[in-house]
């Protein structure tokens, strides 16, 4: 627990612009492989950082200990960085920032009493049994629980002041199965926003989807190859949530955009079908919480929902300050730091495609010869906005009715052209958020949708 | 640091109760981030920052927690107890864990690699005349990196290292990239200066416009660089003993089916550059050398204790992951000056990208060309190729399609800051296939 109030340091400012910041991270995770536990452990990241601005260059610092001394050292270095650069280059003198003031607090911490090690180790052996003694056919099963507690207060030197514990929590099983002895393997995740007292309770509430997961994985030791080639192909929504993020997401954050990315040609442009609008949530759609919600960023700004893509026209890109500077447009508070001792960056929250009017029935009925491509594994895309990521779970859509499941495949293409294939969009939304967003610094994210019909590029055997 | 973890790791020791094992791992750095864009600094960092994790096994139960230190070493002995207590309430209430390792003491070690850095003040002067006149956008690294682990049986180990890296993209007008990283423990002013000056050089053939390459085969030549990302792929289902025994390692067919590679391709794991530390978190001390595939044929995988004891085979003391900590690709006869000659017309690939398995069991490897590739014809380079697509096995492209190896092993290295700055890095040569297939 740190610090809510840490206003009193604002005495310790220089004369530029500062941002102080104290953090702490905790996670813990437990792992149980064929039963036996393989792993059980916890850690505590937690320190402060100052940032400070002036005439086009930041300083920056960081320090593990949380006292007055260190506080004040952080901010001595990063002023001492910053006027360095200063002096050698007066190219950028007079630039400024947008002001952005914003006070806020927002506390996830559980009010249920704290569970001990050993009864999230007898939740995931309840489970394991489950696995054990209903599906003799899985051959390995991996069963993990994992949660992150993100803990940070700020002070900036414009006076605004946030406080927040956003936390999240997450069960993932990985099972397998054999298929001429070789192990064919299907994972799952469950959880999100909250701590493991709140999101997971009792054990049996999971027996249902383990053995949809089983029947998926059963289906897939029976699986066939996918034939290679662009084909026809419904994204359910944890692929399309996944290709939304990293593929199109990515390219439009503004520091990318700076750097080079393909989407800084776009803007104003259609870029993807129309019956596609791509939107980076703050914290809340239609006021259901998102899995990853932001209310103020890490330089004090607050954070607003940023229609990336409306009706197929990029419209927006995300911004922390000096993006929005260089772009002349307002910060969209995506500033966003990993560990205490992590630079803010402009990163995504929770970035989604938004629901058309199809049913998922409908458009897998409206295919003659495709795929319904539902489950992704690895996969990365870049500021061209090329992506390559494996498909671990898919059925064949032979006259409008699913086939055989797919042994793991591949998906890639351009994604600016593989949304303007976009020609069907169901009308439900899933978010997905066990994973981590990758940029110099991991960093939770959610990322959703609904399924979208398109074609897409398949790698086969 | 090296007496801040020992004063805590000595104290904590005195602490045990009978039945206890504690084992301490310590990771720290100490770091100068200089952030370019447009060839500019636009930020400058330090970080400070070091962390231990406690590893307490009572009656074969084992669990763990690891925290940030203030650096006050009275404070973080009191936090170190405080966790202790806490793993002691803990480590009862589990169950028993059949494979586990119980620490030994086999010897301490103390692995000191200095460098000689560019100061804080120099750095900014040093790094940017040699940038001028091109975009660059990129970061420099610079600083102490240190590993402590400690058991209570009284094994100690220590390593430290300075290094540095210089990670960028250069950039032309319509946004073609050349990606180059120089790294070292020793900077050296005029080699920093001939290696930009080679990476503007190759900026200038990424002007010409880019052909397009239909999908098909190739002869290729795929740069140091784009081999080390092959390489990393062997950390991943690859080497690992326990992914071959649990039939999900692309190297099953090497070891159940006696597939060679060629007698070209030979891999070691190689401690001696000293970029990383040869104990692992278990505080057990890798060989200097592992070779791993021997003029291609599957020598030794990767055991750690765990996979020892659960597989009743040998452990070669490799880490958690049995990942490739210090990945060594032996150099070939092919001149380097010589590469271009000896594609006559085909590929040179400077940079992969994207790498996934396509077909793990089978050793298929997906992914993209990326930055400095360039189409080759009669010798010499005629323009860069558009960004495409390879899906091929490496018991093909480091099999019989695997014609030549360079004689220049370069030092890739992780340039990763996910949580902590990264250590070590691949040492490869370049290799020249008779054969490379491009897809989409």
């Amino acid at each position: 627990m740190i610090n809510k109030d840490i206003c009193s340091y604002s005495s310790m400012f220089p004369k530029e612009y500062t941002e102080l910041r104290v953090q702490e991270n905790r996670s813990n995770g437990v792992a149980l492989l064929n039963g036996d536990v393989v792993s059980n452990g916890k850690s505590t990241a937690s320190g402060v950082s100052a940032r400070i601005f002036k005439d086009g260059h930041w300083g920056f610092a960081s320090n593990p200990n949380i006292s007055d001394d260190a506080v004040e050292s952080v901010i001595r270095s990063s002023t001492d960085n910053v006027r360095f650069l200063n002096k050698r280059d007066t190219s950028r003198c007079g630039i400024m920032l947008p002001e952005t003031f914003s006070n806020f607090e927002k506390d996830f911490t559980s009010q249920k009493q704290k569970n001990s090690q050993k009864h999230w180790i007898d939740f995931l052996k309840s489970l394991d049994d489950y696995i054990v003694s209903k599906h003799p056919k899985i051959t390995s099963r991996t069963v993990v629980i994992r949660s992150l507690d993100m803990e940070k207060s700020l002070l900036t030197a414009t006076g605004s002041t946030s406080y927040s514990m956003t936390p999240r929590a997450h069960l993932m099983i990985s099972l397998s199965a054999d298929r001429d002895g070789q192990p064919v393997e299907l994972g799952e995740a469950h959880g999100g926003l909250g701590q493991l007292e709140d999101n997971f309770d009792n054990p049996e509430l999971y027996f249902s989807s383990i053995d949809q997961q089983v029947a998926h994985l059963l289906n897939k030791v029976d699986g066939v190859y996918a034939e290679a080639g662009e084909k026809e192909v419904i994204l359910d929504a944890e692929l399309a949530g996944i290709l939304a993020h990293e593929a199109i997401g990515h390219t439009t954050e503004a520091d990318l955009v700076m750097g080079g990315s393909v989407a800084g040609d776009y803007m104003g442009q259609q870029v993807a079908s129309s019956l596609v609008s791509l939107i980076d949530f703050a914290n809340n759609v239609n006021d259901v919480t998102c899995p990853v919600p932001v209310y103020v960023d890490d330089e004090g700004t607050q954070s607003e929902d940023v229609t990336i893509i409306e009706n197929g026209v990029l419209k927006n890109f995300m911004h922390n300050k000096d993006s929005a500077r260089h772009f002349e447009s307002t910060p969209t508070g995506n500033a966003r730091a990993f560990s205490f001792s992590d630079e803010p960056l402009i990163r995504m929250r929770n970035t989604a495609i938004m629901p058309g009017n199809d049913k998922l029935e409908e458009m897998i009925s409206s295919v003659e010869d495709g795929y319904y491509l539902m489950k992704p594994g690895n996969g990365q895309a870049d500021s061209t906005s090329e992506f390559m990521f494996a498909v671990n779970l898919g059925y064949e859509i032979k006259n409008g009715k699913l086939g055989k499941a797919l042994m793991d495949t591949t998906i890639s293409g351009v994604a600016f052209d593989m949304l303007k294939s976009v020609d069907m969009v169901s009308d439900d939304m899933t978010w997905v958020s066990s994973g981590m967003c990758g940029k110099k610094q991991p960093m939770p994210v959610g990322m959703g949708g609904p399924a979208i019909r398109c074609k897409v590029n398949i790698g086969g055997r | 640091m090296e007496n801040k973890f020992n004063n805590i790791s000595d104290k904590m020791f005195t602490l045990l109760k009978e039945g206890e094992y504690l084992t301490l791992s310590f990771s720290s750095e100490n770091t100068q981030f200089i952030r370019f864009s447009q060839s500019k600094i636009r930020q400058t960092g330090l970080v400070d920052d070091a962390t231990l994790e406690l590893e307490l096994i009572f009656d074969n139960r084992t669990c763990g927690e690891a925290f940030t230190l203030s650096g006050d070493t009275e404070a973080d002995i009191q936090k170190s107890q405080v966790v202790l207590d806490t793993l002691r309430s803990e480590v009862v209430q589990l169950p028993e864990d059949p494979y586990i390792v119980l620490p030994e003491n086999n010897g301490s070690s103390c692995d000191i690699h200095a460098g000689s850095l560019l100061s804080v003040e120099d750095a900014a002067d040093a790094l940017t005349p040699a940038m001028q006149g091109v975009d660059l956008a990129g970061i420099f690294a610079s600083g102490k990196i240190y590993r402590g682990n400690a058991n209570s049986l009284g094994q100690k180990h220590w390593f430290s290292t300075e290094t540095f890296s210089l990670d960028y993209s250069l950039i032309t007008e319509d946004e073609k990239m050349v990606k180059a990283t120089f790294a070292g423990s020793k900077w050296n002013q005029s080699e920093y200066e001939s290696f930009m000056a080679a990476s503007i050089k190759r900026l200038e053939f990424m002007k010409r416009e880019a052909i397009k390459v239909e999908p098909g085969e190739y002869r290729t030549y795929i740069a140091s660089p784009g081999v080390r990302d092959i390489l990393d792929m062997f950390s991943w289902n690859g080497l690992s003993e326990a992914s071959i025994q649990q039939g999900q390692s692309s190297f099953g067919r090497m070891r159940n089916e006696k597939y060679n590679l060629s007698p070209c391709f030979s891999l070691n794991e190689d401690f001696r550059s000293g970029s990383v530390p040869r104990f692992n978190d278990n505080g057990e001390v890798s060989p200097d050398v592992l070779n791993l595939v021997n003029s291609g044929q599957l020598e030794n995988t990767l055991i750690n204790s765990r996979t020892a004891k659960e597989y009743n085979v040998i452990s070669n003391n490799a880490g958690g992951g049995e990942g490739i900590r210090a990945p060594y690709m032996a150099a070939g006869e092919l001149p380097e000056a010589d590469v271009l000659k000896k594609i006559g017309t085909g590929l040179y690939l400077g940079n992969l990208h994207y790498l996934n398995w396509s077909d793990c069991i089978g050793g298929r490897i997906t992914g993209m060309t990326r930055y400095a590739c360039f189409w080759v014809e009669n010798g010499e380079i005629i323009a860069p190729i558009q960004n495409m697509r390879f899906d091929d096995s490496f018991y093909n492209f480091f099999g019989e399609n695997l014609e030549a190896v360079s004689n220049k092993v370069e030092f890739n290295p992780e340039v990763g800051t996910y949580e902590s700055r990264s250590l070590g890095g691949t040492h490869c040569p370049g290799v020249l296939l008779s054969s490379f297939s491009l897809t989409l």
